[in-house]
């Protein structure tokens, strides 16, 4: 992590002027998390993974009216999105350890050319949600302090209220077909549906525009992203992203970690404007700072 | 009409294929409060689905001749007049003047309500119990209203305000309250104070109508209240669904200057 990006953390944290009069920081952010949930590792997740699945096979979730898994109701956060690897303490937040389950490394199997784009990001770009850019697939699920589930027979609508974008997501799971592959989008086009107890959400379509975190972790508009959710207990569901792209890994990857039910009793969302608040973009402007336009993998990779 | 049908086969066809046409186009009006709406499981008029209008109040909810890059439009406003106070009607007159550049959706800010819900893009009603979500395809703009009762919290001030639903017979009614003022009704400069309230109503008029209609109260800035109303559209193509429109993204894009240099303007 170089002092660089914790600086411009810093600033953007700074600049934005939030809208909403409170932003309500959960319990589990600012370094004080547990050390376990359910029963499994909270902080090591190339050990949380396995536990977490052996929890799924026997836990028997709560069912909707529809019959389906209700993961209804407010989650929060337990990981922090500056590096999804290995890394140190930083500013306000204690040390991580990779959210990479596969490869067993905890390292993004990055092609060689990607690998040095992810250098080059680091000198010369900040983080696209600096700009209040969305975050994109599947940071949208550890970027956000609070968010709430509503979940209905056809589809599922993830809202969440913290400082960034609006993301909402409403995911479908009738059954229909991806939009066509030329439609870019920074959310990606999910499509869910229900194997057994977990949630899975395909996504495709994403536009290769957003990062993985603040640490230069990027992806093409190859990239397909499967997600899982899983309850493992009545207040904790295990989150699983598979991402691949053969334009700039050398294989499949996945990232594993806990979401822990929302325990405050402010369950409500707010409207947090970010676009609408930020005043970051021109000190990162002056500071440097490029905005990452996105990169095609080298004729040889693709 | 069934003795009338033989003699006059070919022109009573023609005649009464004209007038479903025109009832069709005039479903709204024509059905107006006798539709009952098919209800949601638990029991609850059904307003899902994706839905657009089809008019131009976007630009200007008042009665308006063309201008360049702006179809003519009827207005959607009660009685076409906007009631003003004095220094309001200035204001306007002036936002009117400078309107590329003070629309706050010029800037790619929160539309606010109710120009959310004419903007030219879809937005998709899901109700549950105990909410209704719209979720609007501009900026992912998105209002989870609850319908359980829960009274406006001591809340600050919001683009798109504090909504709180309720159903009485076939309508969602919808008051909105806690905004903040830098939201405009239109692109013709109206606009409204922090003193904003407004009531909206959701009918279903027929399978693929809705009657919206919005009562705007701002002692601060009209005289008394004053009503909008308005048809919305089911979209009808197979497989819709919201795609995206993140307005300030792709002005990034464009230029990352391109904010900055406005405020210069």
């Amino acid at each position: 992590m170089s002092t660089r990006i914790v600086i411009a953390a810093v600033a953007v944290a700074a600049g934005l002027a939030l809208t909403a009069g409170t932003l309500r920081v959960s319990a589990q952010e600012g370094g004080r998390r547990p050390a376990a949930v359910a029963g499994c590792s909270a902080t090591d997740f190339a050990r949380f993974y396995p536990c977490a699945l052996e929890k799924a096979k026997t836990f028997n979730p709560p069912r909707t009216k529809d019959g389906l898994p209700d993961i209804t109701g407010f989650w929060s956060r337990l990981v922090s999105t500056e590096d999804i690897q290995d890394r140190p303490e930083v500013v306000g937040q204690s040390a991580q350890k990779s959210l990479i389950v596969e490869p067993a490394d905890g390292k993004i199997p990055y092609l060689p050319w990607a690998a040095l784009q992810k250098k080059t990001n680091l000198e010369k770009y900040i983080s696209p949600t600096a700009f209040c850019d969305v975050p994109g697939v599947p940071r949208m699920t550890y970027n956000f302090g609070k968010w709430q589930v509503l979940e209905g027979p056809t589809q599922i609508v993830f809202m969440p209220e913290a400082a960034g974008a609006v993301t909402r997501r409403v995911i479908p799971t009738d059954g229909r077909a991806h939009v066509p592959s030329s439609i870019k989008l920074w959310m990606g086009d999910p499509v869910g549906r229900w194997e057994g107890n977990t949630l899975v959400v395909d996504v495709t379509n994403l536009n290769g525009k957003t990062w993985f975190d603040a640490a230069g972790d990027f992806q093409t508009e190859n990239v397909h992203v499967v997600e899982h959710f899983t309850l493992i207990d009545k207040d904790t569901m295990l989150y699983v992203a598979d991402v691949e792209d053969a334009s700039m890994y050398s294989r499949p990857w996945k990232i594993a970690f806990p979401i822990p039910r929302y325990q405050g009793d402010d369950l409500e969302i707010w409207e947090i404007g970010c676009h609408e608040g930020n005043r970051a973009v021109p000190p990162l402007l002056k500071g440097g700072y490029a905005r990452f336009p996105g990169v095609k993998p080298p004729a040889s990779a693709r | 009409m069934d003795t009338s049908m033989k003699p006059l086969s070919s022109l009573a066809l023609a005649v009464a294929s004209m007038l479903m046409l025109v009832a069709a186009a005039t479903d709204v009006a024509a059905q107006g409060t006798n539709y009952r709406a098919p209800r949601t499981a638990d029991g609850k008029p059904d307003l899902q689905g994706v839905w657009q209008v089809l008019n131009t109040a976007a630009w200007d909810i008042q009665d308006h001749a063309a201008r360049l890059g702006v179809p003519a439009g009827r207005g959607v406003v009660e009685g076409n007049e906007l009631p003003y106070q004095p220094a309001a009607l200035a204001k306007k007159n002036a936002n009117f003047a400078k309107r590329d550049a003070l629309d706050p959706e010029t800037k790619c800010l929160l539309a606010g309500v109710p120009r959310s819900t004419y903007m030219p893009f879809p937005f998709q009603i899901i109700q549950y119990p105990d909410y209704v979500v719209i979720a609007y395809e501009y900026v992912h703009s998105t209002r989870v209203i609850r319908t359980d009762g829960s009274p406006h919290s001591d809340t600050p001030d919001f683009w798109n305000g504090d909504s709180r639903g309720r159903w009485e017979g076939e309508t969602l009614v919808v008051d909105v309250t806690h905004f903040n003022d830098e939201t405009w009704f239109d692109r013709a400069g109206n606009f409204h104070s922090d003193a904003l309230h407004v009531v909206e109503r959701y009918t279903r008029t027929g399978p693929d109508h809705l009657l919206y209609e919005a009562t705007i109260e701002d002692p601060k800035v009209f005289t008394r209240p004053w009503k909008m109303s308005m048809p919305i559209y089911r979209r009808q193509e197979k497989d819709i669904s919201l795609l995206e429109y993140e307005c300030y993204s792709y002005a990034y894009d464009e230029d990352v200057q391109y904010f900055i240099k406005r405020e210069g303007q």
